[in-house]
């Protein structure tokens, strides 16, 4: 059981024409993540491994509106108003963050209207979350290889991105315990789950 | 846990506020700040009268302007210690200081060149690593770098976590870092083959280069190892090849980026020692201890 994501998760990735946005989106494709749109202004119209990119977070939503969830991978200049955008649009309960290097003001911008919000963040330079029951991922957790993970019981988080894909295969690989989600909640002052 | 700015103005003035504040709330006025919303002349007086002072109009706007200092240059602390009223009753700002995030400098250098050159005594490797990390914005490479006097080993660990799990098992083992640095976050090889120079320009004598990581979720083990680690030794002249390179790493491209390693070893001479996640830290650890100590009395010996 994961409350953070689910096979209810829909994810819109933020940044997806990058070269980080567009080899995530592979991979969450690959491991069975729902990626239905893409946002990245002034590449509206485009389409990568099939997701439709749009301008901005509002006109996704308005034709995918079952996306509940963001993924951001946008330079850290601009993490801030993207990720507010997101957490403002109305249709999205979880923002992760992946982009590393943040001024710590922009990280509390985002909290704040997070919270004003009643919007989960996780992050900022989170490597993402996984469920592998449900095989489910958000971010770049697990790369190409996320089937190192095994569902089980136990919750991983995370500061480290590193450690969560090491602990889990090291528990796995000498004790035999699955995970229920791992998180990477990141490695700045501010991350947060 | 909110995260907010917020003035602390401790009425009787003293330093470490914090503490002070911490055992005694009543001894430090403290008021948050909505960074949305930003400060207010309401927030002005609510921190001048909860410190028992007159919210005056000279007063208020020294408290806006602090906050203001804070948000332009993306400060972590502003602070005037102490604020001192003469007896004609103007307020001066005795002495101050300004603590600038490290991670804004990119928007906020221009206006600090002066500051920032003074405020930070780095070594000179330090520097260097630092300015290596502003290479791009790609993955870090030398924003944390260490030098140790009396170590022997250079450390470039990839992750937090695996990092901190190093330098303790390196402790708990009774080895000695010379340097001690970290890449991470899928950075380019440039940057991790110049922070691998740096790191080698140490002037103390090296008996091992340990390389160590965890299983990378999206780091290109290649691009960090090959074009990163191994291009820096290479361009590093003075290198002798006999120096025990042990790296432990796994991750995207790690099966081309050993099989590279492994050319460079038996090609090129280099004292390379390979492994991948079945090799514990712990065991890393041990393992680079030996061939440093072992380099060190074959060098004894050749002296």
């Amino acid at each position: 059981m994961s409350l953070l994501i689910s096979q209810d998760t829909v994810v819109v990735i933020q940044g997806i024409t990058g070269k980080q946005g567009t080899k995530i989106c592979e991979e969450m494709l690959d491991y069975g993540a729902s990626v239905a749109a893409g946002v990245t202004p002034g590449k509206g119209g485009q389409s990568l491994h099939g997701v439709p990119v749009y301008n901005t977070v509002a006109e996704a939503l308005d034709k995918h509106c079952d996306v509940n969830t963001s993924l951001i991978c946008v330079p850290r200049e601009s993490t801030k108003d993207a990720a507010c955008e997101a957490i403002r649009s109305g249709g999205i309960g979880l923002v992760n963050i992946l982009t590393e290097g943040m001024a710590e003001k922009d990280t509390v911008v985002i909290l704040e209207c997070a919270r004003e919000q009643n919007v989960r963040v996780v992050g900022p330079a989170s490597v993402g979350v996984i469920c592998p029951a449900h095989r489910v991922k958000i971010g770049a957790i697990g790369g190409s290889d996320p089937g190192v993970f095994y569902p089980g019981g136990i919750a991983i988080f995370s500061k480290s991105g590193g450690m969560c894909l090491s602990l889990a295969t090291e528990i796995f690989n000498r004790l035999g315990f699955g995970v229920s989600i791992v998180v990477g909640i990141g490695g700045d002052r501010k991350s947060v789950v | 846990m909110e995260a907010k700015p917020f003035y602390s103005l401790p009425p009787k003035g003293g330093v470490d506020i914090e503490l002070v504040s911490a055992s005694d709330q009543a001894a430090v006025a403290c008021h948050p700040v909505s960074i949305s919303h930003g400060a207010s002349e309401e927030d002005a007086a609510a921190v001048l009268t909860q410190a028992g002072l007159e919210p005056s109009d000279e007063l208020r706007r020294i408290v806006l302007t602090l906050y203001d200092l804070f948000l332009e240059r993306d400060a972590f602390l502003v602070e005037i210690n102490p604020l001192l009223q003469t007896a004609d009753g103007t307020w001066c700002a005795v002495d101050a200081k300004i603590v600038v995030d490290d991670e804004a400098l990119y928007r906020q250098s221009d206006h600090l060149p002066r500051l920032f050159g003074q405020s930070r005594s780095l070594t000179y490797l330090q520097s260097l690593a630092f300015q290596n990390d502003q290479l791009d914005t790609r993955g870090t490479a030398g924003r944390m770098f260490h030098e140790i006097t009396g170590g022997d080993i250079v450390v470039l660990a990839s992750g937090g976590g695996t990092s901190s799990e190093a330098l303790d098992s390196l402790h708990l083992l009774e080895g000695h870092p010379a340097v001690f640095t970290e890449y991470s976050g899928n950075p380019t090889g440039e940057k991790v083959k110049g922070l691998t120079k740096i790191a080698l320009m140490t002037p103390q004598p090296i008996h091992a280069v340990w390389v160590i990581g965890g299983r990378a979720n999206f780091t290109d083990i290649y691009e960090t190892l090959v074009n990163g680690v191994m291009a820096g030794i290479r361009e590093t002249q003075e290198f002798d090849k006999r120096i025990p390179v042990v790296i432990r790493r796994a991750g995207p491209r790690d099966s081309e980026a050993f099989e590279a390693l492994r050319r460079a070893r038996e090609l090129e001479g280099y004292n390379i020692y390979l492994r991948g996640m079945a090799t514990s830290v712990l065991e890393s650890t041990r393992m680079v201890i030996y061939h440093a100590r072992k380099h060190a009395k074959k060098q004894r010996r050749s002296e």
